[in-house]
């Protein structure tokens, strides 16, 4: 049995991390956003496997399994919740709108997942990039 | 590799957390009654806090690679277990008027606290990743079970994906760097760090951003922000200042103790950190002073808290780091409280809107000034806690040299000022006749509130004792 190469379990692990982003960000409702959240665990674990793999020790391995749990917990907790609906007296108004060229800085209210996601993803890739470029 | 009887005293304040989160599992079963369950929590964590000092004494020691029991991480152990004990009386007493009060909370407490300490004692990439997951497990559990506000749901669910993405965005920066390193302890990987001081590595650096960002999420600095205003205002404020004082102290504290040493001067790791700091420090402030929600000013009035600890992480060196120990714990201190007050002085069905504050100052005077002690102590004025904090990292950054930064922090801080002052206005102006907040403080929320007013205004006039307590703490370290 040949060893898979570092490199393309990485690409792998972080194709699958991308598409969990992805999803995140393009997706509105609450069980589909739980599935991605837990895309991108099982491809972090996906990593530590490969990364394992690479020193011929099963610590990779055992990460891989605490994330397991983890995504396993994310994933309980998150479809308890999508079961639960508010009824219409619950939900909140709607903020009205900000307009004008400062509106990032108003903060009317509660944003969407979509919107917080991208902050997620654009910070990461920011830090990221800023991290090498330097 | 295994903990024998004669270690056990150091790994104690940490198993009898997590005995207490069982123990109220267990009567959850058995009895459902909710003054009982508070009662087990709070005895467990006393019993807990009273393991410390036989912990200490054994300090500081490495058990196991997972963990290491030192000074510093018995101090916010410390801390961490007093602030739980302190959010469950509080608990108690706003949960108590419910017609079903949820039993369940007293579980999730000590849960949560036991990952926060498990975070801030690990020396191993699988520990840091346990804790971070059971604290924020349990935090979901706090957040989805025991809310009845408006939009609660929403929040529940944002904060449960956006937990859970980060976490993956954290455990992907791990795995970048153990593909690098071949190691997973703090100890080794800071000592492979150390010895090229050029390390130049595109997969180790994108792990290391990685990891800050996962990090960054529970510490709420900058970009990984926004979940924090909408969660606190979605959250009864027991649990808002559980999420507050215990799971972002814990990562911040985190950050002091592994990243003191690591070799940033200069480097693209310290350019991150600037940026990120300048970024919470205005944005935080600015938005603070927007704010129509008391919750939401002070999860703002948060961010920007982090972003004063940050400069004191970016001045560094061992002045850096004390000041910034005791900016944290004064910030926590004075949040509790903040969210203690909130808890006894809103009626608990929403978010406190500014109006609602109308009138706290002249209905509730004790309520009302502790509130004001609090807002007080975070705007940094003179004779309070808050005030010698950030002194503390104004003069750690001004001996680092880092002008540009220091005036950030002094400008932000204006901006800050105007904020909480608002609200200590608006709680000063004639209210409406009938009183519409709850009935009066139970007597053991009260003790709690006074205890921690003492401590702000004690500590503020005299920190000696603080002052000289961190500075023991960290002889202890290398």
């Amino acid at each position: 049995m040949t060893a898979i190469p570092l490199a393309d379990g990485l690409l792998l692990a972080a194709t699958l991390f991308v598409i969990g982003m992805a999803a995140l960000m393009a997706r509105r409702s609450a069980p589909f956003l739980v599935i991605a959240a837990v895309v991108m665990l099982n491809a972090s674990g996906l990593a530590f496997v490969v990364a394992g793999a690479r020193w011929g020790q099963a610590d990779g391995q055992v990460m891989a399994l605490f994330v397991l749990l983890a995504a396993a917990a994310a994933a309980l907790a998150g479809s308890a919740l999508a079961r639960r609906r508010d009824s219409a007296e619950e939900r909140p108004p709607a903020p009205p709108p900000a307009r004008g060229r400062w509106r990032f800085l108003r903060d009317t209210g509660a944003g969407q997942v979509w919107q917080y996601a991208t902050a997620l993803a654009a910070g990461a890739v920011f830090f990221v990039v800023l991290v090498l470029w330097w | 590799m295994v903990v024998t009887a004669r270690e056990l005293p150091a790994l104690l304040p940490l198993l009898v957390v997590a005995l207490t989160a069982l123990a109220g599992a267990a009567m959850a079963a058995v009895r459902r009654s909710h003054t009982a369950a508070a009662l087990v929590a709070g005895a467990g964590l006393t019993a807990a806090l009273a393991c410390i000092p036989a912990a200490l004494r054994q300090a500081p020691q490495q058990l196991t690679p997972l963990l290491v029991i030192d000074p510093f991480g018995l101090f916010w152990t410390g801390l961490i277990i007093a602030a739980t004990l302190i959010v469950v009386v509080l608990a108690h007493g706003c949960f108590a008027r419910r017609p079903d009060p949820p039993v369940l909370v007293y579980t999730l407490l000590p849960a949560a606290a036991t990952g926060a300490i498990a975070i801030v004692c690990s020396s191993h990439f699988a520990s840091l990743l346990l804790g971070v997951a059971v604290s924020s497990v349990a935090s979901y559990g706090l957040m989805a079970g025991v809310t009845t506000r408006p939009g609660a749901r929403d929040a529940s669910v944002k904060y449960l994906v956006l937990a859970a993405a980060s976490t993956a965005v954290l455990v992907l920066g791990m795995a970048l760097i153990y593909a690098r390193l071949g190691t997973m302890e703090f100890g080794r990987m800071m000592a492979l760090f150390t010895s090229r001081a050029d390390f130049y590595d595109p997969m180790l650096l994108a792990g290391l951003a990685l990891l800050v960002a996962g990090l960054g999420f529970h510490a709420a600095f900058v970009p990984f922000h926004p979940w924090m205003p909408d969660v606190y205002e979605a959250a009864p404020a027991p649990v808002a200042a559980f999420i507050e004082t215990v799971s972002k102290s814990a990562v911040l504290a985190l950050l002091i103790r592994d990243f003191r040493q690591s070799p940033t001067e200069g480097g693209s790791v310290y350019l991150l950190f600037t940026i990120v700091a300048v970024a919470s420090l205005v944005l935080g402030n600015l938005l603070a002073l927007r704010q129509a929600s008391l919750e939401r000013l002070l999860g703002y009035a948060s961010i920007a808290h982090t972003g004063a600890l940050l400069v004191a992480f970016q001045a560094g060196g061992r002045a850096g780091a004390e000041a910034a120990t005791f900016y944290l714990t004064a910030s926590a201190v004075a949040m509790l409280g903040a969210f203690g007050s909130v808890t006894v002085l809103s009626s608990g069905d929403g978010p406190t809107r500014l109006e609602d504050c109308r009138g706290w100052l002249r209905r509730r005077p004790l309520a009302g000034g502790v509130m004001t002690v609090m807002l007080l102590s975070l705007a940094g004025i003179p004779l309070t806690v808050g005030f010698r904090g950030i002194w503390l990292v104004a003069g750690a950054a001004r001996s680092a040299g880092i002008l540009p930064l220091l005036m950030v922090l002094v400008a932000a801080s204006v901006v800050g000022l105007v904020a909480y002052l608002r609200v200590i206005l608006v709680m000063g102006r004639r209210g409406p006749a009938t009183p519409a907040g709850a009935a009066g403080a139970p007597a053991a929320g009260g003790l709690a509130l006074g205890l921690l007013t003492a401590l702000i205004l004690g500590l503020g006039v005299w920190p000696v004792p603080l002052v000289d307590a961190i500075h023991a703490i960290f002889n202890g370290f290398v």
